[in-house]
């Protein structure tokens, strides 16, 4: 559904009503405090709710949503804001349900693996509570310090690891959801195969258009034994590509393999000092984990690879401090791009791993082409590209190439058979993309599922699938505010 | 392929479309007449689910064989879902790949079939289950449209995640047409052990290999009638050759003290296939097998508890992702022990007949209870197949009455 704005008379009741259930400190609405729940990551787009509520207690989601449902206003679930595709945009205003006062780890169990979170329990946390123990939880989006458990269920959040370990959905053994009806279900748990359909399959990766997911069962797994992580050096960025290539090829599934180019190295290096090369085109992060015996070997293997595809060098990291420091310019990379420019923007693109070599001289020409500078951090094992466009958002000329550009850039992922989202979400970002990837009845299976468990639509409207029969709106971002990007 | 084909007793009408476009005219077809369809892949779950009691058309998916695409550097490929599990695995195995789910009777059961029954076996405690595999799906609809969600790259979160509803559901969602797959790397070692118990030592054994340092892929326990102890561990590993033979070094120190006999390595000729063989012990194509759910701690428990209640079954526990199943032996009616598996199952346990003859193949014993989540299941069913004409009655939440109805 399409939403209008909501009376104020609508809203100040609503607020009373709000109030009755959460208490005056459990909801904010006055304009200044509700900025900053005009918009998550994705700062392009953005529109204020007219209210955010913050329970702390799944009865107390319950009777929101009764209550958003009983005065037809719409209402949307938020972890931390981390999205990067809009996910968290109030479209058409109404009710934010914020789960960061749902932040308790109710159950960690061991022995049968698993552990139950409320959904705004951060990501990291987790791990943290575990570790210590040699455990953790394998989803490790480069948000993890920041960004919740319940969003990641929302949109099937990836990160560096999930090459080997699989994203969230491989690890979301069940959840507890607060229906848009009210009705509170409990999907899946902690024993595996129940009987009938896996409606937390489903719901996991529905950016919050499903109702809102209140608890997790999240599996937990054994830390490896032992972990090898090598950097490969290369002079330009398509030897680095084609030895992701040959690695994949060699049937190697390493735990990680992450690409730097030069523009980011430089930002990262003068961030964090790690001693990156400033001359090299590229490097590559490559790690694999297991068992001490024959690890070694298999990192032999890769550095071979690396190397008869030109690696300059592959260096290896000699303690754990340099390890982590290693993943902390990785994962912390978007922070420094804020030396390189004002403005950045970041994709989301797949493509199949073989065509990422020529996928990224794609990603140069279209730079070129619109005199853009992009630099490159992403996802290599998986073919999943995150290219960081640079930009003053200051010039409206700038901003035009920009989103011309990144636009160019998905449109190219589709010819070479991969997709315009692996880890962020179609969010409102997306939507237009929709239909370039699916066809109208691809799309109306999608929708009649979102009917069955969504079916009057007041629960995140407007996301995910474009309004049935609509075109896409050319030049839609074109008249939107533009922003800085917060990024994975 | 014979004109007709019985479904529980049915005699119906069978075809067999050789394409997508033919399936989906044959689904047209059918709800044009409001007649249901059923889908046969190898013909090895007919058994499973509530039985059909509306007359239709079997739909035979096996002539939808071919394979679409195989960028093997991508590590994904694309088939039509009627193709035999052992033809893909030797298609992936050319290029030293494979699909790392313990399928039995692989000559005869299909992708598809596979993937509807959500069958898995001993590795899915390192690799998953089909779930973790379909990164993308052709489905028809019931207006027979080709519908398609997912792609053909290994990371996409680009619309609803629709394989995961189709994986399981037994065709009640429609008929898978095709289905791109990912694929993993062929290992370079496997090895088995086999550990015969000494009596009382299965939970034991199970907390064990909870703990122990080496990591392996699979750990069963067994109990075959007449043989030398109650309980055998399987225990399987694969690898890299250093990281496989220090583990099984390891593995026989750390399980020394709870075997029976000498600790058995199993012989090279018969590794490869042992979690095939052993998925296949207690899938036989005929009679009836329970499945049971619990948590991986209490599963040696369950399954001592299931060979107590049934003795001379053959019993196959997953400990690490706390499944059993066994094999009811000839002339046991299992279904009174239904009840009390489930409360020994303990919270959110399960327990059902996998498969069964027609006269025990009530909703209850195929499924359990109902569960109050069914009701978000049946409204999908509602969406997505109004009519009822996709296998109906075979689960819950798809129920026809016998008038042609849906209730």
């Amino acid at each position: 559904m399409t939403v209008a704005a909501i009376e104020p008379s609508v809203v100040e009741n609503l607020v009373r009503r709000l109030t009755g259930i959460v208490g005056p400190d459990g909801l904010i609405n006055s304009q200044a405090e509700l900025l900053v729940y005009e918009c998550d990551g994705y700062t392009l787009e953005k529109n204020r709710p007219d209210v955010v509520v913050f329970p702390t207690a799944t009865e107390q989601v319950v009777e929101i949503v009764k209550l958003c449902r009983e005065m037809r206003v719409p209402f949307l679930p938020r972890g931390s804001g981390t999205s990067l595709a809009g996910g968290c945009l109030p479209v058409g205003g109404g009710v934010i349900i914020s789960l960061a006062r749902m932040k308790r780890i109710l159950e960690i169990d061991l022995r049968n693996r698993f552990a139950l979170v409320e959904a705004g329990v951060i990501n990291m946390w987790l791990t943290n509570r575990i570790k210590s123990e040699g455990w953790h939880y394998a989803p490790d989006p480069s948000s993890q310090g920041a960004c919740t458990i319940g969003g990641n269920v929302a949109t099937n959040s990836g990160g560096p690891h999930t090459l080997k370990y699989g994203v969230t959905v491989n690890h979301v053994m069940g959840v507890e959801i607060v229906m848009p009806d009210g009705t509170v279900q409990t999907l899946g748990g902690p024993v595996e195969d129940g009987p009938g359909l896996d409606l937390t399959g489903v719901v996991v990766g529905s950016e919050g258009t499903f109702g809102v997911v209140t608890k997790a069962w999240v599996r937990l797994v054994r830390n490896p034994e032992s972990v090898r992580t090598l950097l490969g050096v290369f002079e330009s960025v398509d030897d680095a590509t084609a030895a992701i290539s040959a690695i994949i090829g060699a049937g190697i599934v390493p735990a990680a393999l992450e690409m730097l180019d030069s523009l980011i190295l430089k930002a990262v290096e003068e961030a964090f000092s790690f001693g990156f090369p400033l001359d090299a085109g590229a490097v590559l992060i490559m790690e694999v984990d297991g068992l001490d015996a024959g690890l070694g070997e298999e990192a032999a293997r890769i550095e071979k690879l690396a190397k008869a595809n030109r690696a300059r060098e592959v260096r290896r990291a000699n303690t754990e401090a340099e390890r982590l420091l290693l993943w902390k310019c990785r994962k912390q990379a978007f922070g420094a791009v804020g030396r390189l420019a004002p403005s950045y923007c970041t994709q989301d693109g797949v493509v199949p791993r073989t065509a990422l070599p020529e996928m990224l001289r794609s990603i140069t020409a279209i730079g070129d082409r619109h005199k853009i500078r992009i630099a490159n951090v992403f996802h290599a094992g998986d073919g999943n590209l995150h290219p960081i466009l640079l930009f003053d958002e200051r010039d409206p000329d700038q901003l035009r190439r920009v989103m011309e550009a990144s636009h160019e850039i998905l449109d190219e992922c589709l010819r070479l058979g991969g997709s315009v989202t692996g880890e962020h979400g179609i969010g409102v970002e997306k939507i237009d993309f929709m239909a370039k990837l699916f066809s109208p009845d691809d799309l109306a299976a999608m929708r009649r599922v979102r009917q069955a468990f969504n079916p009057d639509g007041l629960c995140s409207p407007d996301k995910m699938l474009p309004t049935a029969g609509a075109c896409a709106e050319a030049g839609r971002h074109k008249q939107v505010k533009p922003g800085r990007r917060a990024a994975l | 392929m014979d004109p007709t084909f019985d479904i529980d007793g049915l005699d119906l009408d069978a075809v067999a479309p050789e394409t997508p476009e033919a399936l989906a005219q044959v689904v047209r077809a059918c709800r044009a007449s409001g007649q249901p369809l059923y889908w046969v892949g190898g013909g090895l779950s007919l058994g499973a689910g509530i039985p059909a009691t509306v007359p239709g058309t079997v739909v035979h998916m096996t002539s939808l064989d071919r394979v679409i695409d195989y960028p093997a550097r991508d590590m994904t490929i694309t088939a039509q879902a009627g193709i035999r599990v052992s033809r893909l695995q030797e298609i992936l195995a050319r290029e030293r790949q494979t699909l790392p789910l313990d399928i039995p009777w692989p000559d005869k059961a299909t992708l598809g079939g596979v993937l509807a029954c959500n069958v898995s076996g001993s590795r899915r405690l390192a690799h998953g289950t089909p779930r973790d595999f379909v990164i993308g799906l052709t489905v028809v609809d019931d207006n027979g449209k080709l519908t398609r969600s997912g792609g053909r790259v290994v990371k996409n979160v680009a619309g609803y995640d629709m394989a995961k509803l189709h994986v399981g559901a037994h065709g009640t969602l429609g008929p898978m047409a095709q289905v791109t797959l990912k694929v993993r790397p062929l290992p370079p070692v496997r090895a088995w052990l086999a550990i015969p118990l000494k009596a009382g030592m299965n939970e034991a054994a199970a907390d064990r290999a909870h703990g122990c340092a080496a990591r392996p892929v699979a750990f069963d326990l067994l109990a075959l009638p007449g043989g030398p102890a109650a309980w055998t561990a399987m225990i399987g590993f694969e690898g890299e050759a250093p990281a496989v033979a220090w583990q099984v070094a390891k593995a026989k120190e750390e399980f020394r003290d709870l075997a029976h006999v000498q600790i058995i390595e199993c012989q090279p000729n018969s590794v490869d296939a042992m979690a095939t063989r052993l998925a296949e012990r207690t899938d036989p194509q005929s009679g009836a097998v329970v499945a049971l759910g619990c948590l991986p701690s209490r599963t040696a428990g369950l399954a001592a508890r299931v060979l107590a209640d049934m003795p001379g079954a053959v019993v196959h526990a997953l400990p690490g992702s706390g499944v059993v199943r066994a094999v009811v032996p000839e002339g046991k009616d299992p279904r009174g022990l239904l009840p009390g598996w489930r409360d020994a199952a303990g919270p959110g346990g399960w327990a059902r007949l996998a498969r069964a003859p027609r006269p025990w193949r009530q909703a209850d014993s195929m499924w359990g209870p109902a569960r109050p989540e069914e009701a978000i299941s049946a409204a999908i069913a509602r969406e997505m197949d109004p009519d009822r004409i996709f296998n109906p009655n075979r689960m819950r939440h798809n129920t026809r009455l016998p008038d042609g109805k849906p209730s």
